[in-house]
């Protein structure tokens, strides 16, 4: 026997000191970029999502930035096609972030997580054109509004996507668009659709039946089916 | 089956979630009614071409804003927290004060703990921006200056004890907590009347304290096992 403390071997600066330093650089400079931070518990492209998620509690950039990577781009499409605009859908996925990861202290489990941020992005956008909706109420007479949000997105907005398809999403109401983007666009289930938007399964199925139908009577409308 | 039956099913029959007898039932109505054949066939056309629209992809730069943005955040946040630090649970009514109660422990306990190797503050240290904290504090750093030379020495004598990977990274953060105390001092020297830097540096050197008191407290037990493990 050397005498040698038996976990000795394995001893990295992890297991005695960074979060010290990091403590002190955090008194000292305040919260720390990924570049300064000494953090040698880096995440890996390949991490679960419940490592990410606890990792990023912890307030680490490099994580954060991996779920970003994950969700930006089924939660930008979420966000353009409630708008129309890639600028706006790029500050709504801006928000939608800067929510999630002031937030993100308060979550447990990736299952939620996945339903959450949805729930989170969702609630951005209709928020957003809940608000241009009074701005637009201020400009013209309520008699003119008659769908929730589906006549209140930007009128000037661009034509890149100039699909018959999109042109019927944009017509849809707020609930009936959710549910069409998640199930038809995104994949999800009924039962995950549920969850994120708070209904029953039987609700999702027959939201998605009206949605469809709307969209097929306004095609039909164009001739286009 | 009837069309509104058939209507409720068309969904789900299109989604695959529609099973057993259900789903032949559909399918025979589905035969005989041209209207619901109609409606399948639209909804199919429409589930189809939701998929193949074109998936957009956020610019590069949208990261880096939302990361300027959370550090920004995450910056205000520690810098309201900060004014707001209690001391030892009560409330502090104002930042001053909680200064002036850390400093006042500071010195007390420097005193007790190294009072043979106390130094009065210099009357060059007294006239800094001629304020009483700043002298405080210049004392305070003293004090940690001294402690943390009585503990270097400690350390140099505990550190045969050591496993020489433990001490190697001891010695990494060492550097570390060198390197911030460094960076403070240019501060410091930067803004000599700035108390809150000074605060900050402070911290450091407690930190540094706490380092050097946590590897002889590790070198001590290091001797310990190996004088039990001789014996042995």
């Amino acid at each position: 026997m050397t005498g040698q403390p038996a976990a000795c071997s394995s001893v990295t600066r992890v297991d005695i000191y960074p979060l010290r330093y990091d403590k002190i650089k955090t008194a000292v400079f305040g919260p720390i970029s990924t570049e300064e931070s000494l953090d040698v518990t880096q995440p890996s492209p390949d991490d679960s999502l419940d490592e990410l998620i606890r990792l990023s509690q912890e307030g680490n950039m490099r994580a954060m930035e991996m779920i970003y990577e994950r969700f930006k781009r089924p939660l930008f499409n979420l966000a353009y096609r409630y708008t129309y605009d890639r600028a706006l859908a790029e500050d709504l996925l801006h928000d939608i972030f800067i929510k999630i990861y002031n937030n993100i202290h308060s979550l447990d489990r990736e299952k939620a997580f996945v339903g959450w941020i949805y729930r989170v992005a969702i609630n951005t956008c209709l928020s957003h054109l809940r608000r241009k909706k009074s701005e637009v109420q201020k400009a013209i007479s309520l008699t003119d509004m008659d769908d929730v949000t589906g006549d209140v997105e930007d009128k000037s907005r661009e034509k890149i996507l100039s699909k018959p398809l999109e042109e019927a999403i944009r017509a849809l109401p707020s609930k009936l668009k959710s549910v069409f983007l998640l199930h038809d666009l995104q994949g999800y289930k009924h039962r995950e659709i549920a969850e994120i938007l708070g209904w029953s399964v039987g609700t999702s199925k027959s939201q998605l039946f009206k949605a469809r139908m709307k969209m097929r009577a306004f095609l039909k409308g164009k001739d286009l089916l | 089956m009837k069309c509104v039956q058939a209507l409720e099913g068309i969904s789900d029959y299109i989604d695959g979630n529609l099973q057993g007898g259900e789903r032949t039932a559909l399918e025979s109505h589905l035969k005989a009614c041209p209207q619901c054949r109609e409606l399948l066939a639209d909804f199919q056309k429409i589930v189809e071409e939701a998929q193949d629209l074109e998936s957009l992809e956020p610019p590069d730069s949208a990261w880096s804003a939302i990361r300027r943005d959370l550090e920004t955040r995450r910056h205000a946040a520690w810098k309201k927290s900060l004014l707001r630090k209690r001391l030892f649970g009560f409330p502090l009514i104002k930042p001053v004060a909680v200064f002036g109660a850390a400093l006042l422990l500071l010195i007390v306990a420097g005193s007790l703990t190294i009072g043979p190797l106390f130094r009065h503050a210099g009357p060059e240290e007294l006239t800094v921006n001629g304020g009483l904290a700043l002298t405080k504090l210049a004392e305070a750093e003293t004090h940690y200056k001294l402690a943390i030379t009585a503990l270097n020495d400690a350390m140099s004598a505990s550190e045969k004890d050591m496993d020489p990977e433990i001490l190697q990274v001891f010695r990494d953060n060492l550097q570390l907590v060198n390197f911030s105390l460094e960076e403070c001092r240019q501060a410091v020297s930067r803004n000599p009347g700035d108390i809150e830097t000074r605060y900050y540096m402070l911290a450091v050197y407690k930190q540094k304290t706490d380092l050097l008191s946590n590897m002889i407290s590790y070198g001590t037990e290091s001797a310990s096992r190996k004088e039990t493990e001789t014996t042995l």
